[in-house]
């Protein structure tokens, strides 16, 4: 009698074109009622093959790519890159003091519009469509800085091989104070806005709990890992550029509102770097020094044999360039290990047994990006 | 513990074919012969002073350069089955990194193009599941007890491994054209062209 009622799961296409997969990622959904039983996403649609074009253009040329690679925070991609080039080339320690600063400065502005788009995105997600709207309003600001020093919006290629393809004027950083002022109380507004709604934290609180034994086994990186309560960040740990020179705090997960490493916790710690990432510039502009913004490189460069991989810390958390050079004017390979594509992978894990509509709220808290997972 | 410390231990514990490569660039790496790399990797990871919890990456490149092949320092290359083979390699990498220890590793190995195949490490790290869809996606590496191996980024249907050096774009992909126009073929540098 038992096997007449056996019941059958629904297989359901989620995606590619779904508002709330951020991009084009498809997730094979086998249901059972509500409930997931099996999720397996299906990636690969936005791939560009950005790792085989790397093979055929020259180290500078490949600057405007990594813009592509992640751009929501194009600048942390070109600094990635070119960190790795010139770690490679033995100059890291050559690059104008004045440069570092900028290249900080930008980064970490670009950090602050990344975690605005994506705490945006999660409240939408969840059916807050307001706060979204507020954030891209501020990150407009932030855009409009960026087209001061180099003229575009989204895709900057401002960051070189050697140091920062301009200077900054007076005006730009004094804009730059002038917008912090304006945007730190705001952060404040949109917390208790949304952040502390008693609404979005029942739909946030102690769904896809992801233990830190689980996100080490994983890789998950950055704000991900962090959201577990593993207290590791490379700017802190594992330093580069000046931010031995500033004074910033690591925000990890708490448990704030239910279980250590829920969506809740992953979501809390990207708004609290926002305000770390404002400490940062605050004290990045008071100490920039004068002086020269680009070290002298060839226009052809050919880095030694030999291979690097090099990691950094951008919105997404550790990016990591494995590079092989066999000392020619381009890479012999070239592999981007991004935050997007662990932060993925462990998708089929946390969603099992959750509600459907909590799968959109594992996404919007994991802040997948999708050309970034595919390149 | 630097690169040259976890050599030693590894030398010292293992019966493991191994040597150290000093790299002409700034990561040194212990390269490992293919048949030893599940061996050696779950030591790295269950050996308490050294406890790798994390692979942070793991890829791999189409070696061509026969100056620089590693498979001859273990490999007899006159043997029949390598024969034919010998010219070229594809290159593995895994980069470790320990939590709890801060240190990191980069292991190495080879395998021949005629014959890509090393055992799986998804018992170890859950991570390296989708890393080594990837590689076997785009490298065409077969992974010994992978789980669940296919491809990731390409469709199921897609021919060839795109990071191969000597891969050659098709013309077309399911009735699409997709033959270089003349305006393309204009921009490739000269001596290039078909």
């Amino acid at each position: 009698m038992t096997s007449a009622l056996k019941t059958e799961y629904l297989t359901i296409n989620m995606g590619p074109q779904h508002p709330s997969t951020h991009g084009v990622i498809r997730f094979i959904l086998k249901t059972d009622g509500e409930i997931i039983h099996e999720c397996d996403p299906d990636v690969g649609y936005l791939h560009r093959g950005i790792e085989k074009l790397a093979e055929s253009i020259t180290w500078q040329g490949f600057v405007p790519y990594t813009d592509r690679v992640d751009y929501v925070c194009a600048m942390n991609s070109n600094l990635a890159y070119c960190m790795a080039v010139e770690k490679l080339m033995g100059m890291d320690s050559e690059i104008p003091k004045r440069a570092e600063y900028i290249r900080v400065i930008v980064s970490e502005m670009n950090r602050i519009s990344s975690h605005a788009v994506a705490i945006g995105a999660a409240d939408m997600d969840m059916g807050a469509f307001t706060p979204f709207i507020h954030f891209l309003r501020e990150r407009e600001h932030i855009n409009d800085l960026f087209e001061m020093i180099c003229g575009a919006r989204l895709t900057y290629n401002y960051i070189c091989i050697g140091g920062v393809n301009a200077d900054v004027s007076p005006t730009f950083l004094s804009k730059t104070a002038e917008f912090l002022d304006h945007f730190e109380p705001i952060v404040e507004q949109i917390n208790r806005l949304i952040s502390y709604n008693q609404i979005f934290i029942k739909r946030f609180a102690d769904v896809a709990i992801v233990p830190p034994k689980m996100a080490i086994d994983y890789n998950l990186v950055g704000p991900n890992l962090r959201g577990s309560g593993v207290k590791f960040d490379i700017r802190k740990d594992k330093p580069y550029s000046i931010y031995p020179e500033v004074d910033f705090n690591v925000p990890i997960g708490t448990g704030r509102a239910g279980t250590l490493g829920d969506c809740y916790d992953r979501y809390m710690v990207r708004v609290e770097e926002i305000n770390e990432s404002i400490k940062i510039i605050r004290q990045c502009l008071k100490q920039i020094p004068d002086g020269e913004t680009k070290a002298i490189v060839k226009s052809s460069i050919k880095p030694p044999k030999g291979h690097i991989y090099f990691r950094t810390e951008t919105p997404r958390g550790d990016t990591g360039y494995f590079i092989v050079s066999d000392g020619k004017t381009s890479p012999a390979r070239l592999k981007i290990r991004t935050g997007s594509f662990t932060g993925m992978s462990i998708i089929p894990e946390i969603a099992r047994g959750v509600f459907i509509a909590d799968l959109v709220a594992i996404i919007g808290s994991l802040d997948v990006v999708a050309p970034e997972l595919d390149r | 513990m630097n690169t040259l410390e976890i050599f030693e231990l590894i030398k010292k514990n293992l019966d493991a074919v191994v040597s150290f490569q000093e790299e002409e660039g700034p990561t040194p790496s212990i390269y490992v012969r293919s048949d030893w790399v599940l061996r050696v990797l779950t030591y790295l990871k269950e050996d308490e002073a050294l406890s790798f919890n994390v692979l942070m990456n793991h890829t791999g490149f189409h070696e061509t350069e026969s100056a620089k092949l590693f498979w001859h320092l273990f490999f007899d290359v006159s043997h029949d089955e390598t024969e034919g083979h010998t010219h070229e390699e594809i290159r593995l990498v895994w980069h470790l990194y320990s939590y709890d220890q801060e240190h990191r590793v980069t292991i190495e190995s080879s395998v021949p193009v005629g014959k890509c195949e090393v055992d799986s490490v998804v018992s170890l790290w859950k991570s390296a599941d989708w890393l080594e869809r990837e590689a076997y996606d785009l490298l065409g590496v077969t992974y010994l007890g992978h789980p669940d191996l296919r491809r990731i980024m390409l469709p199921p249907d897609w021919e060839g491994f795109p990071l191969r050096k000597d891969y050659v774009s098709p013309t077309s992909y399911h009735n699409v054209d997709n033959t270089p126009s003349e305006i393309t073929k204009s921009f490739e540098p000269k001596g290039k062209s078909k």
